[in-house]
């Protein structure tokens, strides 16, 4: 095994809608650096050898060497800054007003296009000219920014998670997100959930009033059930019982708007993401090598591979995976039906599931698109019932464990598992069940739902359910 | 399109699992949360802990759908412990331990330190929820087992009586959970039996399970509590201490005394014999295993009353005790009686390590 591609493989930004947002090209200037100065293809040691080259402060490493170098970690760097803008997206959660696509153009703004090397104090980039000239850049590129404060000695952080770090600290981004990560929240929702964690970094009398409003807020949001869940803005009421309770903390305001303006004060402090960070590395540390390794949820290399005689088990569920797919297709949409059937509230809506999902994998219609073409009230409640994403979901669990079932059969007849297995055993079995149906499967049908305007449906999984999608509409037209 | 390679996503291809909660939910929750509340004899609690319930029950409510929906009749029971901060629930044997969490852009994973150490507690899976309340949405974080947990806990520091994990220690897949449910046994991920920490001293817990001795005479023995010629060599002292307990029904558990002892095991013998009164006469010894021919000394053997459910952790009133010289072959309780359905504790004690066992008669 060579080198890793990583290092002249570049992840850049490519705006365009109907893709994911981001596209990546080979680097050769950079493969070819890679390939001839790294002495071996462990990755620790191949980094700390560009490191090296990049920071050289001698005369036997040109500027250029210093660039080529340069280009290959910023390779390297541009697959953690878009994992990390993956990682911000999941965080946040599922229903908020941003996806990773906003964040890109705030920290992905490397084209590999040009040769960028350090000032000797490690505090200007530098961009390199013919003839070995370089100047100070007027537009810093945020992957040489992370190489250039990733200092390999003072940190225990892997570039990969100082990366991360830094990617979390870039200024746009929290402002971006200072203003879109919480707007799916009502201040009041926000002042609900902070902690003593968030509370600790602001001043003593917001954590008073933060205090005092879930005094009373809480109480009565858990009486309020009915309706909109929208949390309502606090009553006048509900302000003078927290104004009593202020009063007792010798927080003084005189009067019901007074503390209305300064809850929502508090509340725009509390969009800030900075507050509900962890401003450190989360690197997990290792007693047996007193190192901090890797994150096991940053990048890191394959899982690990069964013993040889396993892979003629792998090589059994390649056979199984379309037909465990087609079935779990059928029977995921039935049991969608029969759950919405059950339901007091969507039954009615039960025979649109199928026509709904037509419209969304068949014609490409958003889900706001389709609500009012099903009688749907709302987007939500076609959010709701359709959830195409859920769906996916379910089929490739469900595909997974219908090709699990067999290869763990199999395993077992042919001496290679325990029966009933090892816990571990069966985790590894079932990783690479995942990667091999992701692979040929799921990836591609996630991406195309992640995409933009103008999607098509062309997955593998696509192609199946709209299979299935008119089976169903022709067995109900038969009815 | 361009694919973004599986090593580089590797931490899961999909978004995290979702779960919308419906207004009928949202009312169950509150009741479950002030159903909690309004338990006889017990303080008023803060708002803060109610809100923390409001939560854990969304939490559940959350769950036994996305389990129901993803499991094939999954045997589902809900499980109440005498802990506020989590939820519990047994799935086809396995007991799931529920944490529930506001958000988790902190990334790290709150475990109360009790739920991992203390052996009545713990779970075979705990599993990390995020409530977003207003949204009426849960999603589900990650998981993960008994024996990954315990291991790594002690590398992170504890705060306010909670580790504070990296939130990339869960594992992100929750199919996993499914496959564990589906194709593990329980015993696979074996959880403690004895307690350890001696900041804990000779702190007592409601112990996992009640052991109900009426069905021992109908025949039915829990899980753990094996034949008597199963546990022990039959050797001579042994057979005969064998020999003088009385006809009914005897079972005994293997019970492990921890680090301090060099791992040593005792076994716990139970007797239970109906008797002409109506009441159940029990019979309660302990023995050395294996090769050893004595207990050590300093083994406390001791009868109490069961653990108050009202509070959280007070240890029941001692009854009677005995305990272990430099030579014993093995020791036991005063012969003893009681009526159906009375519950009390046996509890074993050497140093500051702690092992109860609880029953009904």
């Amino acid at each position: 095994m060579g080198v890793s591609s990583r290092y002249w493989t570049l992840w850049y930004l490519s705006p365009a809608s109907e893709n994911l947002g981001y596209e990546n090209c080979l680097i050769p200037a950079a493969q070819a650096f890679a390939q001839n100065h790294s002495p071996c293809a462990q990755d620790g040691v191949t980094q700390a050898t560009l490191l090296s080259y990049f920071h050289a402060q001698s005369s036997s490493v040109t500027i250029w060497m210093q660039a080529q170098a340069g280009l290959c970690l910023r390779c390297y760097v541009s697959a953690s800054i878009l994992k990390a803008c993956y990682t911000i997206d999941h965080l946040f959660g599922s229903n908020k007003a941003f996806s990773y696509r906003d964040l890109l153009p705030f920290v992905l703004d490397d084209d590999g296009k040009t040769h960028v090397i350090l000032d000797r104090d490690r505090k200007t980039q530098l961009v390199v000219m013919g003839d070995e000239q370089s100047q100070a850049t007027t537009y810093p590129i945020f992957a040489v920014e992370v190489l250039r404060t990733f200092k390999v000695a003072e940190s225990s952080a892997s570039l990969d998670n100082w990366a991360f770090l830094r990617t979390k600290q870039n200024v746009e981004l929290k402002q971006f997100l200072a203003e879109f990560g919480f707007q799916h929240l009502s201040d009041w929702a926000l002042l609900n959930r902070a902690r003593p964690r968030q509370m600790e970094r602001l001043s003593e009398r917001d954590r008073h009033l933060i205090n005092a409003f879930h005094q009373v807020y809480r109480r009565d949001r858990r009486q309020q059930l009915a309706g909109s869940r929208r949390c309502p803005d606090p009553s006048t009421e509900q302000l003078q019982k927290m104004m009593t309770d202020l009063q007792q903390q010798n927080v003084a305001i005189s009067t019901a708007s007074e503390l209305m303006s300064s809850l929502k004060r508090v509340a725009a402090q509390l969009r800030q993401y900075d507050l509900w960070s962890h401003r450190v590395p989360l690197e997990v540390h290792d007693v047996e090598t007193g190192r901090d390794t890797m994150r096991s949820d940053l990048p890191c290399s394959e899982v690990d591979e069964l013993d040889l005689e396993q892979k003629e088990v792998l090589m059994f569920f390649h056979q199984q995976l379309d037909l465990a797919l087609n079935a779990a297709i059928a029977q995921e949409l039935r049991d969608r039906v029969a759950t919405l059937e059950r339901s007091k509230k969507y039954a009615p809506l039960a025979p649109q599931y199928v026509p709904g999902l037509r419209f969304y994998y068949e014609q490409g219609l958003s889900l706001k698109e389709i609500a009012p073409l099903l009688g749907m009230s709302s987007w939500d409640q076609a959010r709701r019932v359709l959830n195409p994403g859920d769906l996916l979901s379910k089929v490739r669990a469900m595909t997974v464990q219908r090709v699990l079932d067999r290869v763990l059969e199999q395993a077992q007849q042919k001496g290679f598992a325990q029966t009933p297995p090892d816990p571990n055993y069966l985790r590894t079995l079932a990783e690479q069940v995942e990667v091999v149906a992701d692979q040929e499967i799921f990836q591609a049908a996630v991406e195309e739902m992640r995409a933009g305007q103008c999607r098509s449906f062309n997955s593998v999984y696509a192609q199946q359910l709209r299979l299935y999608l008119n089976e169903c509409r022709e067995n109900q037209s038969h009815d | 399109m361009t694919n973004l390679p599986s090593s580089l996503i590797n931490f899961r291809l999909l978004p995290p699992e979702t779960i919308w909660l419906e207004p009928e939910q949202m009312e169950q929750a509150k009741t479950i949360s002030e159903c909690a509340n309004t338990r006889p004899g017990e303080r008023a609690i803060s708002e803060i802990q109610q809100w923390e319930r409001y939560l854990n029950a969304l939490a559940l409510l959350a769950f036994e759908q996305w389990l129901s929906e993803r499991l094939p009749a999954p045997a589902m029971q809900r499980s109440p412990k005498p802990i506020e901060s989590v939820s519990y629930i047994e799935v086809n044997g396995f007991t799931v331990c529920l944490l529930a969490v506001e958000h988790v852009l902190d990334e790290t994973v709150p475990i109360p330190q009790a739920v991992i150490e203390q052996p009545a507690l713990a779970a075979h899976f705990y599993v990390l929820h995020e409530v977003s309340e207003e949204q009426e949405l849960v999603t589900m974080r990650g998981f993960c087992r008994y024996d990954e947990l315990s291991h790594s806990c002690q590398r992170h520091p504890i705060q306010d009586g909670y580790y504070r994990l990296p939130l990339s220690f869960l594992d992100a897949e929750p199919n996993h959970l499914l496959v564990y449910c589906r194709s593990l046994q329980p015993a696979a991920i074996p959880l403690p039996m004895s307690m350890s920490s001696p900041a804990e001293g000779a702190l007592t817990v409601w112990a996992q399970a009640t052991t109900t001795l009426t069905q021992w005479l109908q025949g039915m023995f829990d899980e753990g509590w094996q034949a008597i010629d199963q546990l022990i060599n039959s050797d001579a002292s042994l057979s005969l201490s064998t020999r003088s307990l009385e006809s009914g029904a005897k079972r005994g558990k293997l019970i492990n005394l921890g680090v301090q002892l060099g791992q040593q095991t005792v076994a716990l013998l139970v007797n239970v014999t109906p008797e002409a009164d109506g009441k159940l006469g029990v019979i309660v010894q302990l023995h050395p295993t294996g090769e050893d021919r004595y207990l050590s000394p300093n083994l406390t053997l001791s009868l109490r009353t069961p653990p108050s459910r009202e509070a959280l952790w007070p240890a029941g009133k001692t009854l009677q005790a005995v305990t272990s010289r430099s030579q014993d072959n093995y020791i036991q309780l005063k012969p003893f009686k009681g009526r159906s359905g009375t519950c009390f504790s046996v509890v074993i004690q050497f140093g500051n390590n702690t092992v109860e066992e609880n029953f009904e008669l």
